[in-house]
């Protein structure tokens, strides 16, 4: 059971270097750099003008840190095969349990150290709290951070005490009460009851351990752990593993019925379908034209605005390329007579409503920010001149490499 | 003629797994497709519908290849994969409509012998359900219903009674014969061998990439010297030296 923790991890390390390189490719790594350099910044011109302990800081702060906590997840690296092959050796699971939580701790660890060591500045310039304290607060969420891990591995087995309530009771509400404690008198104190409630809850799961281990739950949790990591990934290469979820979404079936029903629209009704009940392009779909819509919201300069609305259509028909071969793993769509032509076709039919869609709403965040119905009347128009040259152009010639004609 | 294979050479990779394989399928035909696995018969299967490209030689459906014209190829041809293969976002009904849409048919008329074969299959209370969580059997009813609903002149089916529960079996068998009746000619790869011999007209014994032999049941017992063997029989005596040697 050791080895078989030392070589999943070893595995799981080299995927995510194979991953990271594309992730990292040049591109995009001085994106990266020009985006942390500006956030920089934007971040240090900020601390000197802020102004000193205003009352709102340590709420958010309260809450900051407890998004915070949220960060970093329990890798057990199970498989799905494993239900069947490690059956008969759940009695030694335990050993490699503690060492994919001991694993995780740490990585968990690194990434609050990350975010708190972000926060420091504002926390010693705009609140005051001295360096000691920050140290203290520091290991205080080390702490409960470990106990959100410990919640979460208790989870994982059958009959525990950890239900919902329970869990929201560790990871939630206990730590609000202690970052209270913290902020608002001594954060020695927080610190002392943060090691002792991990004391007790290391106590109070000896027993809970020694439950029955709920596989089902185990695997399907990891499955979910690592399909967040693909999804990340997938947003640089393709990822085999990334298929999402499907939902009925019954309620846009009026949109579904608009297609017309005949053989030159068997993609289109294909596309449709995958679009709205899969949850992986139309949540890509959403989350972009929202930060999209966002953004430019709040540009109130309309050249600019204009670049980020031509910017993020841009963004999402590219990231919707992908779609067009959704169904290529499925032979029924290969044997139909109407041919790869139409496939495109349809494609590209498909992604002019759905960029025409995301432009609307990126219009009416441009008029929001900038006001003027002339920048509207621009806006409208780069829309209109990008997204007739995308699919007329660009759509068509990466589609055709992307279906293999 | 209703498929006509001349000199098959093909496979996935260069090296071919096919070596010279002719037969036909003629109208109002069924004929078995019968090896060992890995004899090649999902190979020739997948040449025949296209997924993959002859390395030499021939396949004609109703006298075009698909090279040739690949619109009429495809809409004279329905398959029945090994394993089902389902859309995932798609219900039933919606399944069924896109086949209607696929192949161009007239919407009622597809729709009565949809119905009528959901009916055969029990799943006429099942059209608004997602068929990718139904279990491996129903899955593969789906597949049927969605071919045979096509009123195709060939049928391309592959291991057709795996998973099938015994009632669907007969379903299925009786469904095959009605459509052979009618003048269409089926192509099916199976194991069932017993089950082959009642219901074949002819026989494709696969071994190696290679036809062993081919011919009707007279024809085979003939070549097997002996007037009363039973497929099984044949089958097995003719692959036993090839694979004890």
């Amino acid at each position: 059971m050791k080895d078989l923790w030392t070589n999943r991890l070893k595995s799981h390390q080299l995927l995510l270097l194979k991953y990271l390189r594309y992730v990292l490719n040049d591109h995009f790594v001085v994106a990266i750099m020009f985006f942390v350099g500006g956030l920089g910044l934007a971040y240090s011109n900020g601390l000197k003008v802020m102004p000193i302990n205003l009352i709102w800081y340590r709420p958010a702060l309260i809450v900051g840190l407890l998004v915070i906590l949220q960060i970093g997840r329990l890798s057990t690296l199970l498989k799905e095969a494993d239900i069947v092959f490690l059956l008969p050796q759940e009695y030694t699971l335990g050993t490699y349990l503690k060492k994919a939580k001991r694993y995780s701790t740490i990585m968990a660890s690194l990434m609050q150290l990350v975010f708190i060591v972000l926060l420091i500045p504002v926390m010693m310039i705009g609140m005051k709290i001295t360096l000691m304290d920050v140290i203290f607060l520091i290991f205080t969420q080390l702490c409960l951070k470990n106990n959100w891990l410990t919640v979460s591995l208790l989870e994982k087995y059958q009959n525990n005490r950890f239900g919902r309530l329970n869990k929201t009771l560790v990871t939630g509400l206990l730590p609000i009460v202690i970052y209270s404690i913290g902020l608002y008198g001594s954060f020695i104190v927080s610190f002392i009851i943060a090691v002792l409630s991990s004391l007790i809850l290391s106590y109070l799961s000896v027993q809970d351990f020694k439950e029955i281990f709920d596989w089902k739950k185990a695997i399907s949790f990891e499955e979910n752990r690592m399909l967040g990591i693909y999804r990340f990934f997938n947003l640089f290469t393709d990822v085999p593993m990334v298929r999402g979820q499907v939902k009925r979404r019954a309620y846009l079936d009026f949109i579904l019925n608009r297609v017309r029903k005949d053989d030159k629209n068997v993609y289109m009704f294909l596309y449709a379908r995958g679009f709205i009940r899969g949850t992986e392009f139309s949540g890509l779909f959403i989350r972009l034209t929202l930060i999209g819509a966002l953004i430019i919201a709040f540009i109130p300069v309309g050249w600019l605005a204009i670049a980020f609305l031509v910017l993020f259509i841009y963004l999402i028909g590219f990231q919707l390329l992908p779609f067009a071969k959704h169904y290529d793993n499925i032979i029924f769509t290969r044997l139909y007579p109407r041919g790869k032509d139409f496939q495109i076709k349809n494609f590209k039919k498909f992604t002019l409503v759905v960029l025409g869609i995301s432009a609307l709403f990126l219009n009416m965040a441009l008029y929001i920010g900038t006001g003027q119905l002339m920048m509207l009347g621009y806006g409208i128009l780069a829309s209109l001149i990008e997204i007739s040259l995308f699919t007329k152009f660009y759509l068509v010639t990466r589609v055709k490499k992307i279906l293999d004609v | 003629m209703t498929l006509e294979v001349k000199n098959l050479v093909g496979g996935y990779s260069q090296i071919p797994v096919l070596k010279d394989i002719s037969f036909a399928v003629k109208p109002g035909n069924v004929v078995g497709l019968i090896g060992l696995n890995g004899a090649g018969k999902s190979t020739t299967i997948n040449h025949i519908i296209g997924l993959l490209t002859p390395q030499k030689g021939s396949i004609k459906l109703n006298g075009v290849t698909l090279r040739e014209d690949s619109q009429a190829y495809k809409s004279h041809l329905a398959y029945i994969p090994e394993t089902p293969i389902l859309y995932e976002e798609l219900t039933l009904k919606e399944h069924i409509e896109l086949s209607i849409m696929a192949y161009g048919l007239d919407n009622d008329r597809a729709w009565k012998k949809a119905n009528e074969l959901l009916k055969i299959f029990r799943l006429d209370n099942k059209l608004d359900w997602f068929p990718a969580n139904f279990s491996k059997g129903m899955k593969q009813k789906v597949m049927i219903v969605c071919a045979f609903l096509t009123e195709s002149d060939f049928y391309v089916i592959d291991e057709p009674f795996l998973g099938l529960d015994p009632l669907a079996i007969n379903d299925l068998l009786e469904l095959i014969v009605s459509e052979k009746e009618r003048g269409a000619s089926v192509l099916m790869s199976t194991h069932v061998l017993a089950t082959a011999e009642k219901y074949c007209d002819w026989f494709i014994l696969l071994n190696k990439g290679e036809i062993k032999t081919q011919g009707t049941m007279v024809e085979l017992r003939q070549a097997y010297n002996k007037s009363d063997a039973s497929l099984d029989e044949i089958y097995l005596g003719l692959t036993k030296d090839e694979v004890t040697r």
